[in-house]
């Protein structure tokens, strides 16, 4: 079942230098160890698609998630356009007692929601009533960029400033605290693995999976519950705002304000949601005859060290370009032999910095792989982006299609030569077999994680 | 002056939303301890005070929280206190 013997792995993967620094041997944080990685499960809450059902319909008709918004219209933010995912009460209130749900702020609810579908969807029982017995073997990594900021902004700023504190109730702490969403989805499903929060800021999704690659690896876990969530409100929306990363001029067309890879893009459009994929041992999932997407084959992640061009909010070419490296050696598979690329592709400046790493890596002209981006359906869901894409890539992987990458019509002129390479309607029946996942966060990290189709 | 009966079901609605114990066959009454027999945390324990102190406008100081051991040991101090903040 291993390819490599376990002493090995674990002193391969905890030895000192495996923290990715990018000046080290590119070898130090390769997720390459031992056993394949099956995602059998995926469960997800977006902008205009509220379960994964949903989802997939939005991907297979290009449909926009993105709405106008008038509280931000009315609070003078200069972007007017958001993605705001629906929390389904009546969903949530079939598997959570009122006990645990009066518990649940927005980010929790969210978690749990997409966390449980993936759960179901991987063919797990799910006991609402908690009764039985933690399960040693599951694991959950889940994260977050902000998390619970509008219940510190709405209730936890007023009522400590205001002497409301004893009326605050008990509840606030596992509300905003770190590893809150990864907690409740752990109780939820009763996980007896080990529970962890992760952040990378917009890479966090991505982050987890990665981290769920290792605990299978290492034998730590059967399956863990990988996932990240974003809340959108009015205190998300306003931190970009300030910084003028936004987009400002199509508050009038929402649907067309996110324009990823465009000439005419001018900031990205925030965005909620949460998104779970299970992934578990492939024998496992072969033996249990479990439905199984497709393959984690590699995952790379490091960091540009906030050198060679890169800083707090900007990526350093030269990171982002090993990093693609390393998640294709990871998976033993060469650039031209990637057939579809999800990008991180904010609609920002950004995109121009990506595409040219990808550039340099992946073969170019028609060889190029097909390459699109979620965003420009849903918008940014920033903590969450890495794991609803790759559900997004998981399911065009497993139902063989690729999803429109819309408002790339007019392709910065920087990037043309991959322009004819831009999803649009007419490729949408392709059915890619492999794919390379980029996520990229603030801090100058970068993940990138490789699939492919199960059979 | 409110009833003991009508504390008592006020009381029970009050306690519904923090009972963590699977619903079937569970019987509540003023014997029922809050914690072994209804599973209700001591985090929730204050979020119930705030509760009882909303509804019945009264006041549960930390020392009188510790006398929360059973259902019927709020009804009483809740009979006990509105008897005395109504006389």
């Amino acid at each position: 079942m291993c390819d490599f013997p376990q002493a090995f792995l674990l002193k391969w993967i905890l030895s000192p230098g495996t923290t990715g620094v990018v000046s080290g041997e590119r070898k130090a944080s390769i997720v390459r160890v031992s056993g394949r990685a099956a995602v059998t499960g995926l469960g997800v809450v977006a902008p205009g698609a509220p379960n994964l059902s949903a989802f997939t319909s939005l991907l297979l008709e290009g449909r926009s998630g993105i709405s106008y918004r008038p509280e931000a219209a009315e609070l003078g933010l200069g972007c007017n356009v958001a993605g705001v995912p629906e929390i389904r009460e009546d969903i949530l209130n079939q598997f959570v007692i009122p006990a645990r749900r009066r518990a649940m702020n927005p980010v929790i609810s969210l978690a749990t929601l997409a966390a449980v579908e993936s759960w179901q969807d991987a063919g797990f029982a799910l006991d609402p009533q908690m009764s039985g017995p933690a399960d040693p073997r599951t694991g959950v990594v889940f994260g977050n960029c902000v998390g619970g900021i509008d219940t510190v902004c709405e209730t936890i700023g007023p009522m400590v400033l205001g002497g409301q504190t004893r009326q605050m109730g008990s509840r606030r702490v596992e509300q905003v605290m770190y590893s809150g969403a990864a907690a409740s989805v752990a109780g939820t499903l009763g996980a007896g693995g080990p529970v962890v929060a992760i952040s990378t800021a917009c890479a966090t999704g991505a982050s987890g999976l990665v981290q769920a690659m290792r605990l299978l690896r290492t034998g730590e876990c059967d399956r863990v519950i990988a996932g990240s969530v974003e809340t959108s409100n009015v205190f998300v929306w306003g931190l970009f705002d300030a910084m003028r990363v936004l987009t400002r001029e199509w508050n009038d067309q929402p649907e067309r304000a996110s324009r990823p890879m465009s000439g005419s893009a001018s900031g990205f459009v925030p965005a909620g949601g949460a998104g779970a994929l299970v992934v578990e041992r492939w024998e496992d999932a072969m033996a249990r005859g479990a439905r199984i997407y497709c393959e984690l084959v590699g995952a790379f992640e490091n960091c540009g060290g906030q050198r060679s061009a890169g800083t707090m909010s900007r990526q350093s070419p030269e990171g982002m370009r090993k990093c693609i490296e390393g998640a294709l050696e990871g998976a033993g598979m060469a650039p031209g032999e990637i057939d579809y690329i999800n990008g991180h592709l904010t609609s920002t400046a950004g995109d121009l910095d990506e595409v040219k790493a990808l550039m340099a890596v992946m073969s170019t002209g028609e060889a190029f792989p097909w390459i699109n981006s979620t965003k420009s359906l849903i918008g940014h869901t920033l903590g969450a982006a890495g794991s609803i894409e790759s559900i997004a890539t998981a399911l065009q992987l497993y139902k063989g299609f690729l999803h429109l990458s819309a408002n790339s019509e007019d392709v910065h002129p920087e990037i043309a030569g991959v322009g004819p390479r831009i999803v649009r309607r007419e490729q949408s029946s392709v059915a890619p077999r492999t794919a390379l996942k980029t996520s990229f966060g603030f801090g100058d990290v970068n993940v990138c994680l490789v699939f492919r189709r199960a059979n | 002056m409110v009833k003991e009966d009508d504390i008592r079901a006020q009381v029970l609605d009050l306690l519904a939303p923090f009972i963590r114990r699977a619903p079937s066959g569970l019987v509540v009454n003023d014997d029922s301890r809050l914690v072994e027999d209804l599973e209700i945390d001591s985090a929730d324990t204050f979020d119930l005070v705030l509760s009882l102190e909303e509804h019945f406008h009264i006041s549960v100081s930390d020392e009188s929280l510790r006398c929360f051991t059973t259902v019927g040991s709020i009804v009483q101090f809740v009979r006990g206190t509105t008897t005395t903040e109504n006389a």
